[in-house]
């Protein structure tokens, strides 16, 4: 252990935590009665209002990576790297008019899976597939990996120990509420997390010394000033091009639109990004205060609680931690029930049982969360890497589906073709930059590689696609 | 202090103390503390991860930063009872980094390259960024439009 600063008592950390899982399991189970069909486990009824919506997606992208990935961007690079986090809130603001369209044309759809079957055929299924799991995935370690480094950090709560709770904690109310919990805590977690940065921003504003933090950060750290860090540069378009690919692409976002009513999808995607807009920004500037306030930083992925948690003294870490605690059940919950959607909708049932009853996908969609689970739980143990190290690897990949989809849901002359190249050529690329360069420039070139092969592509070979194909049931009706 | 390990740093007269009373004990054979991982380093974004490996369990660190490497000028970045310290938002420069402990001796020093990614590189590529999302912006935008109407 690396370091030994711990502001609360491990009795206190267990106190928090043993409340908040009790209320998080005890409305999972409230909550989960309602979901008598699979609709209802996997879509919580298709009728989820603007208040819910909203906060299902503001909760769900002030995930770990906003309230301890852009702290370390702000440490790391500086004012830029606060304003390049923040760039994230354009995914939810730009896939707001996306999430009107994909209503219109899949009322009945189920996965963001569904979509690339229907509109470009099942090799580019598998691809995204394989892109989307392996991405959902890597997210669920890095919140994982969030939990037991922040419980370790702020209580001295073994690492494995608060991995594994929070783990636990998550999958029992996702296990027995779906998405119906999920959009329920959510909402009560993103009010938790709005009053407690309040609370946060207030106490930093009162205590810390604006002069004296510019000063120090002179003097110390002269480059997370600058305009012109050429990391932080390329870093605010990289940031922007994996925060629309996670959203474009994500069964998390896919699954929100199915699952709220018609008029309420692209309103709260626009609410939603511009509320969490000025969390990053907040939640990074406290970063550079570390120094004048004499915080030593072991791990730059721990620098937002560490700081909070000092500034507040020992009643406020308690708020920080159930801030932190909030903002990554609410992910993590979100996660564990999309992609588990997506592999008992576009595996389980499209691949391997397609005649299964609602029953029985309901069960098999338990044990895919309970499996998630505990294989996210394996790969926690040995803490591999920082959040970013993590998190970013996914960024070429997830860059490179931004215009497979969007063109697949505006240009009838998008093809199949275009997609699986824009795809591969944008993950192979940003890959390479990714090893060479480094992670601020991965899901960028991704982005751009996928976007000129698409292009150039739908212009060789242009499709004629008949939009009606997305409406499954209904097709299969007419058939 | 309210809690026992609130404060991770000390002031520089409390580290003096320490290294005072330490050194007026009788003498205790102790490892002196060395970093972990390779003695010469390059970044091309300004920060750095020092780490060490543990010499007692009440042990305290000092870790001096200078541009030279016979230490004319040290900063004293860090002084208290964690293993590992973050440094960030350094210049181009060459930096050499040491360590100690409270039983006395300083450790070898690292070195540390900083050599930011060149501006030309940095431009072309947020240029590019830029260009992608645009882009994507007006193929929402038009889409949307055709789509209302």
């Amino acid at each position: 252990m690396e370091h030994q600063s711990y502001i609360i008592s491990p009795e206190d950390g267990w106190i928090v935590i043993a409340g908040l899982s009790v209320l998080w399991i005890g409305l999972g189970y409230y909550w989960g009665r309602r979901a008598k069909s699979m609709d209802g486990y996997m879509l919580a009824g298709r009728r989820v209002g603007l208040a819910l919506g909203t906060a299902t997606v503001m909760a769900t992208w002030v995930t770990s990576n906003t309230t301890m990935l852009a702290p370390q961007f702000a440490l790391e690079l500086g004012i830029w790297g606060m304003i390049a986090y923040s760039t994230a809130a354009l995914g939810l603001l730009l896939f707001a008019p996306l999430a009107k369209r994909i209503r219109a044309l899949m009322p009945m759809g189920y996965t963001s899976g569904d979509f690339i079957r229907l509109r470009y055929g099942k090799p580019a299924w598998i691809l995204f597939l394989l892109i989307s799991i392996f991405y959902g995935f890597v997210w669920l370690i890095s919140m994982g990996m969030a939990g037991g480094i922040l419980m370790n950090a702020i209580a001295g709560i073994p690492y494995e120990i608060g991995m594994s709770v929070i783990l636990f904690v998550c999958v029992a109310y996702t296990l027995f509420g779906g998405l119906y919990a999920v959009i329920g805590t959510d909402y009560i977690q993103s009010l938790l997390i709005l009053i407690g940065i309040v609370i946060i921003g207030v106490a930093v504003f009162q205590i810390v010394d604006f002069n004296e933090i510019y000063s120090d950060l002179r003097t110390d750290k002269p480059m997370l000033l600058s305009a012109i860090l050429p990391a932080s540069i390329m870093a605010v378009f990289n940031n922007l091009l994996f925060g629309v690919g996670e959203v474009f692409h994500s069964n998390v976002w896919w699954s929100r639109v199915f699952a709220m009513s018609k008029k309420a999808g692209r309103r709260a995607y626009l609410l939603g990004g511009l509320i969490w807009l000025p969390v990053p920004v907040a939640a990074g500037f406290i970063a550079l205060a570390s120094g004048s306030l004499g915080i030593n930083i072991t791990r730059p992925d721990m620098v937002g609680p560490l700081v909070a948690a000092n500034v507040l003294g020992e009643a406020g870490t308690i708020v920080v931690f159930m801030v932190f605690f909030c903002s990554l059940a609410s992910s993590l919950d979100s996660l564990l029930a999309s992609t588990s959607d997506l592999i008992t909708q576009d595996i389980y049932k499209k691949m391997i049982k397609p005649d299964a009853s609602d029953g029985h996908l309901r069960k098999a969609s338990s044990r895919i969360v309970l499996v998630l689970g505990f294989v996210a739980w394996l790969v926690c143990l040995p803490r591999i890497g920082t959040l970013a190290d993590v998190l970013f690897f996914a960024g070429p990949l997830v860059a490179s589906t931004i215009w497979p989809i969007a063109t697949g849901l505006f240009w009838r002359k998008a093809n199949t073709r275009g997609a699986i190249a824009g795809m591969i050529a944008g993950s192979v690329t940003g890959m390479i930059f990714y090893f060479t360069v480094g992670w601020y420039s991965a899901s960028l070139v991704g982005a751009a590689t996928s976007m000129i092969v698409v292009v150039l592509f739908t212009h060789l070979y242009p499709a004629k696609f008949d939009w009606h194909k997305l409406d499954e049931k209904t097709a299969l009706t007419r058939a | 202090m309210t809690f026992p390990y609130r404060t991770s740093t000390l002031a520089g007269w409390q580290f003096s103390l320490v290294l005072l009373l330490v050194s007026s004990l009788p003498s205790v054979a102790q490892e002196r503390p060395a970093f972990r991982g390779q003695d010469k380093r390059t970044t091309h974004d300004g920060h750095v991860r020092l780490q060490w490996r543990s010499v007692a369990s009440d042990a305290v660190y000092e870790v001096q930063q200078s541009t030279t490497h016979d230490f004319k000028h040290p900063i004293t970045i860090y002084q208290g009872p964690d293993r590992a310290t973050f440094v960030s938002g350094l210049p181009n420069g060459v930096y050499y980094y040491r360590l100690r402990s409270n039983s006395g001796g300083w450790s070898e020093p690292i070195t540390l390259t900083v050599e930011h990614y060149s501006l030309q590189l940095a431009f072309t590529l947020a240029g590019l960024g830029a260009v992608v999302f645009l882009l994507t912006v007006a193929l929402v935008v038009k889409g949307t439009a055709k789509d209302a109407q």
